[in-house]
């Protein structure tokens, strides 16, 4: 199920990833704007889609899953088919749980007011996987200039 | 950051702005071309406002982008230009008078209005061989709110109609006016969503991984995975398509089946799951008969026009037994279930198929239940037959005549039905004649449904002033 060139979320993510990497990119201690903590609070909303999509399709109890959409499933095979990172850790379940979970807190903790400390190695585990993200969708978006518009799952039907 | 990176970023965003530039050019001068609808022209001005604030974003944050990040950006926005912003011009540029049956596109506009009430319609042609439906606006606005700022993204999508849809159809079918039913499918999509709430595309999503869980014991994470997906896909696009032939067939009865397939004549195969995952044909014309006979049209038993008066005057004796016989055919399709057969082998689509044939009844009852003003045997049984006959005598098949200077109107449902029925029982057997025989025939069958369409949408606008029409019809 990959994630079409022409689903519109494709900016959006793809916009998110990158400026949460400018974010996370810059020197510690020049503190966040309103529009940082925004981004940031995006980007938590993203990783956490990726976790109920993980949950659904390779967690113990998928029933379990509370408001789970078609678009977490999306987005988590997207991110499990184009990181190989990821795929590598999928082999082990809790394992990859835990990965996301980690990128998730570092998140939550940068966004929190005031800031708490983050280690230096979360912060590169965080900053890396969202910049393989962010170049993945580059790509997709790129694939999308040779292909006819609008042809992806949900922007266009046909007989 | 080097000389030659500086100059090489710059040169970037200025070819990006270049762009901009040209799509509002090009969007400019189409604003100047004849449209029957003022839809297309008034997109084509939003899709210029775009541009222009696309080109100001460029030159005010990414005019010189000095990280890998803001030049990823920069790139995500020239993307947007050229593959997401840029093609939208197609739809105004194929929406011209000249491009359009303009004649159908006020009835066509009026019924998609009926479908999904506060909806807007650009009817355009298109090269490819199909009919499609894309919402503009939800294309359009989740891009331009991550790139532009909310205030920015909220002044121009106030110009932007909450629900615009473009429907497009195949270019050299403009004048076969009779396959434009066609269209009702491509009006029902956007009606899916209220059928496909998130809890139910979650729970086919648990079910979905269960069964393949247990056809695949051993298989790897990413196997998995690909196999719950596709089949989650295959699940979703069958339902969306039979759901959408549901509601074509509720807006045109039996015309939705004579438009259906004669698209389906030209696929290659009736068993095999299309690449772009629609379902069988034989299922969907299987699924249509169903809902012709549910709705009354056609017998439970025969598959014989049952939605027909026991006498009619002015029309060949012939005329029944003629589409009968179509209806036979079709019969004999629908019967056999070989299409089922063909997807045995395959874990995913036997899954998801297994689904979709279990919740057709649910898809046919929802697509009943929510749909405003659907087309009833009654109406095709007092309508189209009196419309035959004046199609018959050479006469625009627009109205019923009740007495002397009172008229009656009637749906396009029955316009449409009457062309199709006329067709079916007259022209197929034209078809072994001489081909311009054959063409003449049909081109003038396309113009009398036309002019009757033309004249239905004038007694809509003006029966009631002028006083000798019924209100009514559509």
């Amino acid at each position: 199920m990959p994630l079409s060139p022409s689903v519109p979320s494709l900016y959006t993510y793809g916009f998110i990833t990158s400026r949460t990497v400018r974010v996370l990119s810059r020197p510690p201690g020049n503190g966040l704007s309103e529009d940082d903590r925004k981004v940031l609070k995006n980007c938590m909303e993203l990783v956490e889609k990726v976790i109920r999509g993980r949950d659904a399709l390779i967690g113990r109890n998928p029933e379990l899953v509370r408001d789970l959409r078609p678009d977490d499933v999306e987005v988590f095979t997207y991110v499990l088919t184009r990181d190989s990172e990821v795929m590598r850790l999928a082999s082990e379940q809790e394992t990859l749980r835990t990965y996301f979970q980690q990128i998730f807190g570092t998140l939550q903790a940068l966004n929190s007011d005031p800031p708490k400390h983050v280690d230096e190695t979360s912060l590169v585990t965080t900053r890396n996987f969202l910049e393989r993200v962010a170049n993945a969708l580059l790509e997709t978006a790129k694939e999308s200039v040779r292909s006819t518009p609008g042809h992806g799952r949900g922007s266009r039907a046909a007989i | 950051m080097d000389a030659v990176h500086e100059q090489l970023s710059e040169s970037a965003s200025a070819d990006s702005f270049l762009k901009a530039e040209k799509i509002r050019e090009e969007g400019s001068r189409l604003l100047r071309l004849t449209y029957p609808s003022d839809t297309p022209p008034a997109f084509g001005s939003f899709v210029c406002d775009v541009c222009d604030a696309l080109g100001r974003l460029i030159l005010d944050q990414y005019r010189a982008p000095a990280t890998p990040a803001e030049e990823r950006e920069l790139t995500l926005v020239t993307i947007c230009l050229v593959a997401r912003i840029a093609p939208m011009l197609g739809f105004v540029e194929g929406a011209t008078s000249d491009k359009t049956p303009a004649n159908l596109v006020l009835p066509l506009e009026r019924i998609g209005e009926a479908v999904l009430p506060g909806s807007k319609f650009i009817i355009s042609r298109q090269w490819r061989y199909n009919y499609t439906v894309i919402e503009l606006r939800q294309l359009l606005e989740s891009p331009l709110r991550a790139i532009l700022s909310p205030n920015e993204c909220d002044r121009l999508l106030t110009k932007l109609s909450p629900n615009l849809y473009a429907m497009s159809f195949p270019a050299i079918e403009r004048e076969n006016v009779l396959l434009h039913v066609n269209f009702a499918h491509e009006v029902g999509h956007p009606l899916e969503d209220q059928y496909f709430l998130p809890e139910r595309a979650a729970s086919v999503l648990i079910e979905l991984r269960r069964r393949i869980e247990r056809e695949m014991p051993g298989a790897g994470v990413v196997r998995l995975v690909s196999t719950i997906g596709r089949a989650s896909e295959l699940t979703d696009a069958a339902t969306r398509e039979l759901f959408s032939d549901a509601i074509s067939a509720s807006v045109f009865g039996p015309s939705a089946l004579f438009a259906l397939s004669e698209v389906a004549r030209l696929s290659e195969s009736m068993d095999e799951i299309a690449e772009d995952m629609h379902p069988p044909w034989r299922l969907r014309l299987r699924h249509i008969v169903k809902v012709l006979q549910e709705r009354g049209f056609l017998d439970q038993e025969d598959f014989t026009l049952k939605a027909w008066p026991e006498a009619t005057t002015g029309l060949p004796n012939d005329v029944k037994r003629k589409v009968d016989d179509w209806l036979a055919e079709i019969g004999d399709i629908t019967s056999q279930t070989s299409d089922r057969q063909a997807i045995a082998g395959d874990i995913a689509a036997r899954c998801a198929y297994e689904i979709v044939e279990r919740t057709l009844p649910d898809v046919r009852e929802f697509a009943r239940a929510n749909l405003a003003d659907p087309y009833t045997c009654e109406e095709f049984r007092d309508d189209v037959p009196e419309l035959l006959g004046r199609l018959f005598h050479d006469l625009p098949p627009n109205q019923i005549e009740e007495a002397h200077n009172k008229v009656r109107p009637v749906k396009v449902a029955s316009i449409l039905a009457a062309g199709w029925l006329f067709r079916l029982a007259e022209l197929l057997s034209l078809a072994d004649q001489p081909p311009r025989d054959y063409t003449q025939r049909v081109g003038l069958l396309n113009r009398l449904i036309l002019k009757a369409l033309e004249l239905k949408t004038i007694q809509d606008h003006f029966g009631a002033f002028h006083g000798t029409v019924e209100q009514g019809g559509d």
